[in-house]
């Protein structure tokens, strides 16, 4: 009997090098890596606004790096922390808990809500005492 | 999930349906020729269907079938019964491979129902999922919900007996040889689906069916999740899905059972639990499922859409780009590829020739089907195996999806924003924008990363800057109206209303667009040019903007507002019957508008403007009755009560007042309620009443009340009892105690009232006592502020204010110790000197420390003064809308109209200095010196433009009407200038006579500009005139010229 199975489609050398195309290849982690440092270098500039920007970028591009996505994500909380913009530093390390769950990022981002915490408490203790 | 359903059942029962195309071809043509059944016994009938089916002649093989049911159908024979059934489920199997499912179902239905029922697994499971495939889902679920139970078979006879196809007649091997039929035996069991397929028939009882497979259970699992899920029965789905996750082998299958699952559990609102399961499935080899990705970014929005942006969030960055799941197959298909000892692939992006990224892929595969044809086949060539067929789908699937990269990366910027993560939205929607700048999602994305850096950002400049820079080169589309809603966005944050203004003429550069969302922006940014307007005290212009609004942006969500602020604006204007007009106008059409309150309290107001007291109690009473939470009630209550004062009735007044304090949202509610009540005791000398009134207020509202006025009515109050000393005492009290706080303006009210009682209830000697005491208090205070407070206040006493003031210039030098009146005595000394070194900074500390000082007014002046005098014009008119914004059209600010018109008149812009000095006429508070100087400057605006008649009659009108404001200097002014244009217009003798009227004039004759008379008339004349002034004789001169200039 004639089986006429999966296999009556050749192979043909015209689609080995089948032509298609799309938005680009996955972006190089090595652009990742130079924009984790200049935000680095933004910051330790006293320029943490110029930093977050920088290491926004990274999230932007790069999200699905795992190697420099949750590194970024980690430095723009404490960014948020060091421009006193509480609520954002929170909501960013709560987002990195889920996103990471498990993994060393999301325990550094539950160290930084303690951190928050406190930063919370100690501004309402000196707004109370003034 | 058709496919995901039409790829498992293939493997069983349907494998070649891709290649039904050509193959139904040639057999349809066969099966329409007619066909002699008579010549064929039933066995024979078999035997023919059974090699049409050797030969892949499905259809072919219906018509023997068929007539074989027909013909057997009444037989009692066990054999034909069970002969009949196999048939019976042939026949479905064929139908369903030749896609006529109804018949195919027809057929199952009957197989199931009827006995013997050798295999209702196999039946009930593929009509389960033949109903799933078309749509009949509670059909499907009843189906598979059988199927589930593993029904045995039934109605099979109690002895199995063994077919031993040697004992066979040549009749019952149905035209078969005994080798042919052992073959077939040999093969049967094949589970391969075509084999089945084209299976003769064996006429006896086979093996019992066996239970499903593990693999055929999560099928049918899945069809009947996908089936509730499809009547929306979605609780009931998910048993099901949670048997595909927990049993399917498959990581792809078991990642979009989860991701179904999730979708059933965002729509079941268990965000929670779906995000639970979102976090599981990115650890899964189904993230790489295209249908997996697509069915994310779809969960994605049901979750942003519910507000469940964690979850979404999670959601969309698991959603992987196109180049990595290219990637991800090219990979697996290459993996394969080696395991078969074929060439490996590579996947290579290309652009068309216009540089154009486009879709190559699907060509590709088509010319690659081409080629795959049974003769390509048969010529020998290597056989792709399914798999690999599949993942070149899988492949050509990604490819063939537009572009959806950039729509994730906005989403992320929407999530980021709507989260809290502002820098992240910005960098997302930046994104977005570099990749597309003039794409759709580009420039929405660059419209929302300016509304992000206005709020909660506050980058106004960088949105001012980018924003600008935009305008100049689009002004057609949706794009350039956002845009521009965004900077009135960031100006409006910053109150920057005459930046808004700034924006109309490239608002209205836009290129004209009918489109609906277009249209809609475009009646926003007019709108907001009206309120800029309002905000800029511009009132005319506002209403001319909402009617504008109104009359071209019929559709606008504005114009329920915009109707509001038109008459809003008319009761700016003091236009009381207009604004009536318009606010019912607003009341008839919005009877559930958002201003009802507010709209009906102001029509009481037009209608107390226009003194109808009656209707205006009966519209306050309307408020006071409708809407008691309106923030405009306690309001109402007070002016209520102030009618009620006015009419005598007390008792109601009081009861209105109070009504008012105890609902009061704010402090300045509750002030003008309190101290009208105690108003309205004073006049009854209900001393203890206010007394009562005034400390209830103070517990009240504390730091917030108004103490200067409170501590005004108790000193007030002991004063009228008689008790001066205490009344002296009250006011001192309260300097000292509240006086050392350098923010505490109240205290500022009590100096200036106790300086007035102090020239005017004291004596010598209680005056005298009053100055020891302030004196000691002086002495003993360490706080500057204090210090300064009661030096002022000393000096306002003794009338050497104007000394303290030029000491003071000199003596403070850190002025954020000095309280508002020593500032403002600081500002008149500078004036006096003409010193405007400091004006800057006086300017800068009121409005950083005082803005609500009253002593701001002369900082402000003084300032505008400097500005003007060194011809910083523009600085200064800034300084001017600045300084009317705040004040308005109070009386003491007129010198801020009267120099903006001179500021325009410098400039040369005629016109609107015109307008500018004409608007002073239109302010009743601005009559008297403000309206004498505009009308001489309106003669100046007339004469430097040239026309000098015009500018005759308005000096004439200035000497003639405002000859005692001013110490009649305008009038002065105007004479001379009146003589001057006549002269230069050849009327010599009524110059003169013009010169005569003036030496006449008791109001300017003594002024210095009078010798410029005197000068002109000379002596003689002038001499006569006095002496006529000296004998008591007055004259009645007057200069008459014609518009014409024919009559002199």
């Amino acid at each position: 009997m004639k089986r006429i199975a999966a296999h009556i489609l050749v192979l043909s050398t015209l689609w080995l090098t089948a032509v298609c195309t799309y938005a680009g290849p996955p972006p190089a982690s090595q652009s990742a890596q130079a924009l984790y440092r200049q935000a680095l270098a933004e910051q330790a500039a006293g320029n943490p606004k110029k930093a977050i920007q920088t290491a926004a970028q990274i999230l932007a591009e790069y999200w699905l790096d795992e190697t420099w996505a949750p590194r970024a994500e980690l430095l723009c909380a404490t960014l948020y922390i060091q421009l006193d913009m509480l609520d954002e530093a929170d909501v960013t390390a709560r987002q990195i808990q889920k996103l990471y769950d498990g993994t060393d990022t999301a325990k550094l981002a539950a160290r930084l809500r303690l951190e928050i915490q406190k930063i919370r408490e100690k501004k309402e203790m000196e707004g109370s005492t003034q | 999930m058709r496919n995901f359903l039409f790829k498992t059942v293939r493997g069983r029962v349907g494998r070649f349906v891709l290649l039904t195309g050509f193959l139904l071809a040639g057999s349809r043509l066969r099966a329409e020729e007619a066909i002699d059944f008579s010549a064929f016994s039933a066995s024979g009938l078999l035997g023919a269907a059974t090699q049409q089916l050797s030969n892949d002649e499905y259809d072919a093989a219906i018509p023997y079938l068929t007539e074989y049911m027909n013909r057997m159908t009444d037989s009692d024979d066990p054999r034909v019964k069970a002969l009949i059934q196999e048939v019976r489920l042939k026949l479905a199997k064929i139908s369903i491979y030749l896609e006529d499912p109804e018949a195919a179902i027809q057929y199952l239905r009957d197989y199931t129902q009827t006995l013997p029922l050798y295999k209702p697994r196999e039946a009930l499971k593929i009509l389960a999922v033949t109903l799933y495939n078309e749509g009949d889902y509670e059909g499907c679920i009843a189906a598979a919900t059988n199927a589930l139970t593993e029904p045995p078979p039934q109605g099979l006879p109690e002895e199995k007996k063994q077919v031993n196809v040697e004992e066979l007649t040549a009749d019952e091997r149905g035209g078969y040889s005994v080798r042919q039929l052992k073959r077939i035996e040999s093969e049967y069991g094949d589970d391969e689906p075509e084999a089945d397929l084209s299976q003769g028939f064996s006429g006896e009882m086979s093996d019992p069916e066996p239970p499903y497979t593990e693999e055929e259970r999560v099928l049918i699992h899945m069809t009947l999740a996908e089936a509730y899920s499809a009547v929306d029965d979605l609780q009931a789905s998910l048993p099901h899905y949670q048997y595909v996750m927990d049993h399917a082998v498959a990581e792809d299958r078991r990642g979009y059972a989860i991701m179904q699952m999730v979708d059933a559990l965002i729509r079941l609102e268990r965000a929670n639990e779906a995000e639970r399961l979102i976090i599981q499935l990115s650890k899964t080899d189904a993230r790489y499922d295209i249908r997996v990705n697509m069915a994310m970014m779809s969960a994605a929005s049901a979750l942003f859409n519910q507000g469940e942006y964690d979850s979404a969030l999670i959601l969309y960055r698991m959603v992987l780009p196109r180049g990595l799941l290219i990637a991800h197959q090219e990979q697996k298909m290459n993996d394969r590829c080696r395991s078969l000892n074929l060439p490996e692939i590579k996947v290579t992006i290309v652009t068309n020739q216009t540089g154009r990224v486009e879709t190559m892929f699907g060509r590709k595969y088509a010319e690659f089907s081409q080629v795959s044809t049974p003769q390509a086949a048969a010529a020998g060539q290597p056989a792709m195996p399914m798999d690999l067929i599949e993942m070149q789908e899988a492949i050509a699937t990604v490819v063939a999806l537009p572009p959806y990269e950039q729509d994730l990366l906005f989403r992320m910027g929407q999530l980021y924003g709507e989260e809290g993560r502002p820098w992240e939205a910005v960098a997302a929607y930046n994104g977005v924008t570099r990749q597309h700048p003039d794409g759709d999602l580009g420039l929405r994305a660059f419209f929302e990363m300016l509304m992000v850096l206005t709020d909660p950002l506050k980058e106004y400049e960088r949105v001012e800057t980018t924003g600008k820079r935009f305008l100049e080169t689009h002004q057609d589309g949706l794009a350039p109206r956002q845009v521009a809603y965004a900077l009135v966005a960031a100006y409006q944050k910053q109150e920057r209303w005459d930046a808004i203004k700034q924006l109309l003429p490239v608002i209205r550069g836009f290129v004209f667009s009918d489109d609906e969302t277009v249209r809609q922006y475009e009646g926003e940014l007019y709108y907001m040019q009206g309120i800029a307007d309002l905000m800029l005290l511009n009132y005319e212009a506002a209403k001319d903007g909402f009617e504008y609004v109104l009359t071209s942006y019929p559709g606008s969500r504005q114009q329920e507002n915009a109707t509001y602020w038109r008459a809003m604006s008319l009761l700016f204007l003091q236009q009381y019957a207009s604004a009536l007009e318009a606010l019912d106008d607003y009341l008839e059409k919005y009877p559930r508008g958002d201003w009802l309150a507010e709209a009906t309290f102001r029509s009481a107001i037009c209608l107390f403007g226009l003194e109808d007291y009656e209707q205006a109690k009966t519209r306050f009473t309307r408020v006071i009755d409708s809407w008691p939470d309106a923030s405009v009630y306690p309001d109402a209550c007070s002016l209520r009560g102030d009618l009620l004062a006015s009419e005598g009735l007390l008792t109601e007044a009081q009861r209105d007042y109070e009504e008012a304090i105890a609902t009061a949202r704010t402090a300045r509610q509750a002030t003008y309620a309190v101290f009208q009540m105690t108003s309205m005791f004073e006049l009854e000398k209900r001393y203890d009443e206010i007394l009562a009134a005034v400390d209830d207020y103070l517990a009240s509202f504390g730091d917030e009340a108004d103490v200067a006025k409170a501590a005004y009515w108790i000193g007030k109050i002991k004063l009228a009892q008689g008790r001066v000393d205490e009344a002296v005492q009250a006011y001192q009290e309260a300097i000292v105690r509240y006086g050392g706080d350098v923010e505490q303006d109240g205290v500022d009210q009590i100096l200036s009232e106790l300086v007035v009682m102090a020239k005017r209830k004291l004596t010598d000697e209680q005056r005298n006592a009053l100055e020891q005491s302030l004196g000691r208090s002086l002495k003993e205070t360490d706080s500057l502020t204090l210090q300064l407070r009661l030096r002022v206040l000393l000096a306002q006493i003794d009338g050497t204010e104007e000394d303290l003031g030029r000491t003071l210039l000199a003596e403070v030098n850190d002025l954020t110790q000095a309280p508002p009146p020593v500032l403002g005595l600081i500002c008149d000394a500078s004036f006096e000197k003409k010193d405007y070194s400091r004006a800057k900074d006086l300017l800068r500390m009121f409005q950083s420390r005082y803005e609500n000082s009253e002593f701001m007014r002369a900082a402000f002046k003084l300032r505008a003064v400097e500005l003007y005098s060194t011809r910083q014009y523009d600085e200064a008119l800034k300084l001017i809308d600045e300084t009317q914004a705040l004040y308005g059209i109070a009386p003491d600010v007129a010198w801020a109209q009267l120099m903006k018109g001179h500021i325009l008149l410098e400039q040369g812009k005629f016109d609107a200095a015109r307008k500018v000095f004409s608007d002073v006429f239109n302010v009743p508070g601005w009559r008297g010196d403000p309206q004498a100087e505009a009308a001489y400057m309106l003669g100046q605006t007339a004469e430097r433009s040239g026309d000098l008649r015009t500018a005759h009659n308005w000096y004439q009108r200035a000497y003639f009407q405002y000859k005692g404001y001013a110490d009649g200097h305008w009038a002065a002014e105007a004479y001379l200038a009146s003589a001057r244009c006549l002269e230069t217009l050849g009327y010599s003798k009524e110059a003169l006579n013009t010169y005569r009227a003036m030496l006449f004039d008791k109001y300017v004759n003594q002024l210095p500009q009078a010798e410029q008379a005197r000068a002109a008339l000379g002596s003689d004349v002038a001499g006569e005139i006095a002496q006529m002034l000296i004998d008591g004789i007055e004259t009645n001169l007057t200069v008459t010229i014609s518009a014409e200039g024919t009559d002199k």
